[in-house]
C-alpha cells in the first residue's frame, strides 16, 4: 500500500475532530473521506498540512529510529505504538505541544483516540462489531464502520481507530 | 491529540439516534448495545460507536466552551 493511502486510513478517523474544532471545512472532510474510502493517494503536502500534529510526531519518531518518516513501517509504528504511548502520558521526555490541552481529557475519549488490534465477531451491512483486550482480562466491544476496510471477515484481526476498521493486522 | 467532542442523544426513532452537538445535529444508527435519550455518544460514519460516561462528557464540554 502506498504510504499516502496507509497514512490517511489511520489518520482519517480523527478528521471529524478537526472539523468539530473548526480546523477544516465540511468540503475538506468530504474530500478526505472520499480519498480514504477509495484508497486515493493525496499529495503529501495536503496531508502534512491537515495532520500536522501526527506528522510532527512521526518525524520525531523517525529521527529516533533512523528511519524515513513517511514509510509504511513508520506510519504503523507511530499509529499503533507511539500514538497510544503519548495518550497514556508515557513519553514525558518528549516535548509535545499538541498534548497541552489534553492532559485533563476524560479517559473515555482518550481511549477512543487510541489504536487497538481487535477481532471481528459480527459483520453487518456497513459495520463490524469487534472485541479487543483492554487491560488484563477486560474485553471491550466496539462498533466500527466498514467503509475504510470493507472486505474483512468474522475472525479477522483488524486495527481500529475511533469508529473505523483501518487495516487487517 | 484529536480527542472527539461527544454529542447528546435528543431523540431516538426506531434504531436511529438524533445526536445534538450544539452547532449541528447528526444521526447515528444504534446497532449494538442500548442507548437512551440524554446519553452522550460519539457518532462516526453514521454509526453510534460508543457511549461516553455523563460526568466525563459534561466536564469535557465545559472545558471546550471556555
Amino acid at each position: 500500500m502506498k504510504p499516502e493511502i496507509l497514512f490517511l486510513k489511520y489518520a482519517f478517523p480523527c478528521s471529524f475532530v478537526l472539523k468539530q474544532r473548526g480546523e477544516i471545512s465540511q468540503e475538506t472532510l468530504d474530500m478526505l473521506e472520499n480519498a480514504a474510502i477509495n484508497s486515493m493517494p493525496l499529495g503529501r503536502e495536503i496531508l502534512e498540512k491537515i495532520y500536522f500534529r501526527a506528522i510532527a510526531r512521526m518525524k520525531a519518531l523517525a529521527k529516533e529510529l533512523h528511519k524515513d518518516y513517511f514509510s509504511e513501517d513508520l506510519i504503523r509504528e507511530y499509529f499503533t505504538k507511539r500514538h497510544n504511548e503519548l495518550l497514556d502520558g508515557m513519553c514525558n521526555g518528549i516535548k509535545d505541544k499538541g498534548l497541552d490541552i489534553d492532559k485533563n481529557a476524560p479517559p473515555a475519549l482518550k481511549h477512543l483516540c487510541k489504536v487497538f488490534s481487535s477481532k471481528i465477531i459480527k459483520k453487518g451491512e456497513d459495520y463490524y462489531v469487534v472485541h479487543y483486550d483492554y487491560g488484563g482480562q477486560n474485553k471491550k466491544t466496539r462498533v466500527v464502520s466498514r467503509s475504510l476496510l470493507p472486505d474483512a471477515e468474522i475472525g479477522d484481526f483488524v486495527a481500529i481507530h475511533y469508529g473505523y476498521a483501518v487495516e487487517k493486522v | 491529540m484529536c480527542l472527539a467532542i461527544p454529542g447528546r442523544i435528543v431523540k431516538i426513532k426506531s434504531n436511529v439516534a438524533i445526536v445534538d452537538y450544539k452547532t449541528e445535529q447528526r444521526e447515528g444508527r444504534i446497532v449494538e448495545g442500548h442507548c437512551k435519550k440524554g446519553d452522550y455518544v460519539i457518532v462516526q460514519g453514521g454509526l453510534v460507536i460508543e457511549k461516553i460516561p455523563k460526568k466525563q462528557a459534561e466536564d469535557w464540554l465545559k472545558a471546550f466552551q471556555k
